[in-house]
């Protein structure tokens, strides 16, 4: 089981943030980043005009730079890197533009369900090619017709001989153009999803023309198409009908890698930003002095903060979980690493959709503190919003991402009991006090069914957006505890805007269920003083100015 | 053939810099530091040399415990060992202080070449490397541009106003890189977790034998200040009749000179 939410809150000093990289963190992250600034970032324009060598030879050059090796065992000439350190390359990866996510989605969905699930021949066959960027891989998942509900999928594989027909279509796959090996998730006849290694110059595959999407340009994203390809029974990835569990627990994973690299982008926007309203003046004074622009400023570092933490605290739950899984032993096999991280498919799913929610409203700020240049593809903000936005989308969308959440929370409470801290005079914990009371109350209107709630979305909804929020303001809490007071500031006034808009998911609540008044969920407010956000405001501008 | 590279951990450039509450230095509690932008074109070379014809390469600096991971950088970009100068004393040498202990550290490593950045981008001292082949007597040459190792005879490029020099310096010599020299390469993750498991010796100057009391820095900063604003550049946008009417503006407005 991952963290119990309503248990007690972890230590700050068995977490790991950020202040507390070493050396060789710092290094590592700093190389990547330079990559990206200095070799991803001229290549963008050509990319996006479909320059599919160019692709290919960016999968080299970070290949040499070690980044598809890094997650790998050492008995596959891989780095061994943990959770942890495979969160900061996300992040340092995320830096990059819009190819960032076929690189990702290479190294991760790609490369590690042949390297957890993989027979030795298989492991043969793909590692080491993957690892020198030479053999590109694609995750082939989502279908037209099913994307959320991804396990219903309709893609075939019938059985003929000693092998295999596949015959179906696969929809948005990254990396598509040139990818080398496509994981097929197709369905075997009364044996279940199963997944295979289709090679894309197999006969019957083709990939369809580039999807005109709205950002994320550089990035290539097609459908396939499967027209009786016929693969041998040795392309099967792990065992027939064992397909969803691949599926599934590698996107846990993808997902707090996709969360990491929100944060590498908010890192790179938020000076860019920063800087130009200090340049940009109207009125005869840089707009950075105005009010309603230092809220924006405010809020886009207050975020960057707060899913930096949240990330970093998930990944470090993960690390510890996976470290006592593996006691002596030098290193975990694949199948027993998915079962940790199975268990954090909560922390996962709450981590990506908060960062990309955030990331959401971190680039519409920055669009907005642009002014009209903001609407320009001449400034950087417009291409920021646009490739941002998918990122609410893809590797599970918000919604799903807190179904999950709701699922497992669901679960949790039913467990626990009343910490008592509702009384506490104000703040997280009583935050967290009040949820929970909110959520036992509702199972209790409902007889203990967590169904009922599962169906109510527009319930579900508000519950699972308050977590996300409550989950990221224990986290600023405990990482700024120690910090110096810069990093208080951003913590006290993410909590502090984060407050208002937790009530008011919790007033919604608290309005569909009986008896409030007895736990507390009516007046409530009275528990959460008035906080000099100005002030704090003021304090977190300044120090973005002086970083 | 035996190449030591001598670096400096300083703070990045393109900080925002303020002076501390004494005024008489910067205040550092915020500032990122690198490892000096020259310095990386030392070791680069250092690196290229060594795959040309091997040998090996002894990273050094001179500081706080803090120093050592530039020091780890330069062994994730190809450095084989690192040596710190650290502990009692280090913190009040000056120029000339600085210089007899790396000199020391040279002379224990029996070096046969020693490349250092042009200058380090903080205090802009440019003088050490020239001090050290000073104290050895060995030959130098400064802010080359090309080197070349033929036998115990390097040929390098010097840049000078207007032109350029070509000299020949016979073994051992010290040389202080230009940025134009290479390119250097961001340390592959490989590497980097290689480098941790390099050595990383520590001396201090009582090892080398080395008096602090006599090599402490006779100067001192009495006061240390930001430049004065004295221009303000503003870019004028958009097209023409937008500029001249926001430059009529300004100096109605912001200026009162209309």
């Amino acid at each position: 089981m991952g963290h119990d939410f309503f248990g007690p809150t972890p230590a700050a000093e068995d977490l790991w943030f950020p202040e507390q990289a070493t050396d060789t963190q710092q290094l590592f992250y700093e190389s990547i980043a330079q990559f990206t600034r200095e070799i991803m970032g001229p290549a963008e324009e050509p990319l996006a005009t479909g320059d599919y060598a160019l692709a290919r030879n960016l999968f080299r050059e970070c290949a040499e730079l070690g980044v598809f090796a890094a997650e790998l065992d050492e008995d596959d000439d891989g780095l061994g890197f943990g959770v942890l350190d495979a969160t900061l390359l996300s992040e340092a990866i995320g830096r990059g533009h819009s190819l960032s996510v076929g690189l990702m989605v290479h190294q991760g969905v790609g490369m590690l369900p042949v390297a957890c699930f993989g027979n030795d021949s298989q492991r043969a066959q793909y590692l080491p090619g993957a690892a020198a960027g030479e053999c590109i891989m694609a995750f082939a998942l989502t279908e037209p017709h099913c994307g959320s509900d991804a396990l219903a999928l309709t893609t075939s594989a019938a059985p003929k001989g000693d092998g295999y027909v596949i015959s179906g279509a696969k929809q948005f796959i990254t990396n598509a153009a040139y990818a080398d090996c496509f994981i097929t998730f197709a369905r075997i006849p009364e044996v279940g999803i199963t997944a295979f290694l289709v090679d894309a110059n197999t006969p019957g595959l083709s990939i369809g023309p580039e999807e005109k999407k709205l950002g994320q340009h550089a990035s290539s994203t097609c459908s396939v198409f499967y027209e009786n390809v016929v693969v041998d029974k040795s392309t099967i990835l792990g065992a027939p009908g064992e397909g969803h569990r691949i599926a599934l627990n590698m996107l846990n994973l993808g997902r707090l890698k996709l969360a990491a690299g929100c944060v590498g982008k908010m890192k790179t926007l938020l000076p860019l930003a920063g800087a130009y309203t200090r340049e940009r003046t109207a009125f005869g004074q840089p707009i950075a002095s105005f009010g309603m622009l230092r809220d924006r400023l405010a809020r886009m570092a207050s975020l960057l903060y707060a899913v930096e933490s949240t990330v970093y605290r998930v990944a470090s739950v993960m690390e510890r979980a996976l470290t006592e899984a593996r006691g002596d032993a030098s290193a975990l096999a694949g199948t027993e690493r998915l079962a940790v991280l199975r268990d954090f498919a909560l922390e996962c799913a709450l981590a990506k959709s908060f960062a990309s929610e955030s990331l959401g409203v971190f680039t519409d700020d920055m669009l907005q503190l642009y002014g009209g240049y903001g609407f320009s593809e001449e400034y950087p903000a417009a291409k920021a919003f646009r490739d941002a936005r998918v990122t609410r989308l893809y590797e599970g969308t918000t919604e799903i991402c807190r179904v999950t959440v709701m699922q497992r929370l669901l679960a949790q409470c039913g467990e626990s009991a009343s910490t008592g801290a509702a009384n506490a005079p104000c703040g997280v914990a009583a935050q967290k006090e009040l949820f929970r009371a909110l959520l036992q109350r509702h199972l209790e209107d409902n007889g203990g069914e967590t169904k009922a709630l599962l169906a109510e979305q527009t319930l579900s909804g508000p519950f699972a957006a308050a977590f996300e929020r409550i989950y990221a303001a224990e986290s600023v809490l405990l990482r700024a505890g120690e910090a110096p007071s810069s990093q208080r500031d951003l913590a006290a006034y993410f909590v502090a805007t984060g407050t208002s808009a937790n009530l008011a998911c919790m007033h919604q609540i608290s309005g569909s269920l009986s008896n409030c008044a007895a736990i507390g969920a009516q007046g409530y407010e009275a528990n959460f003083p008035a906080v000099d956000v100005v002030r704090l405001r003021e304090r977190v501008v300044e120090a973005l100015r002086r970083s | 053939m035996k190449i030591v590279v001598l670096i400096k951990r300083v703070p990045d450039t393109a900080s925002v810099f303020q002076i501390n509450d004494a005024q008489d230095g910067i205040d550092t509690s915020r500032l990122k530091f690198v490892m000096g932008p020259y310095d990386e074109h030392a070791v680069q070379e250092a690196v290229n040399l060594k795959v040309a014809k091997d040998g090996e390469i002894v990273v050094v600096t001179l500081g706080g415990p803090d120093a050592k991971d530039k020091l780890l950088t330069a062994l994730a970009m190809g450095a084989d060992r690192a040596v710190l100068i650290t502990g009692d004393g280090v913190d009040s040498l000056g120029h000339r202080g600085i210089a007899e202990a790396l000199a020391a550290i040279v002379r224990e490593e029996s070096a046969d070449i020693v490349f250092a950045g042009k200058q380090a981008v903080d205090d802009d001292g440019s003088q050490i490397p020239e001090r050290i082949a000073e104290i050895l007597g060995w030959s130098h040459a400064s802010v080359i541009t090309r080197f070349s190792l033929d036998g115990a005879t390097a040929t390098v490029d010097r840049e000078i106003e207007g032109g350029q020099l070509t000299l020949e310096v016979p073994l051992p010599a010290i040389f202080t890189t230009e940025k134009g020299i290479n390119k250097p390469a961001y340390p592959k993750l490989p590497n980097i977790m290689k480098a941790k498991k390099k050595p990383m010796d520590e001396t201090s100057l009582e090892s080398l034998r080395l008096s602090a009391t006599d090599l402490c820095n006779k100067v001192s900063i009495g006061q240390m200040s930001l430049p004065r604003q004295e221009r303000l550049t503003r870019i004028l946008e958009g097209d023409n009749n937008t500029q001249v009417a926001e430059l009529v503006r300004i100096l109605k407005e912001d200026e009162k000179a209309l």
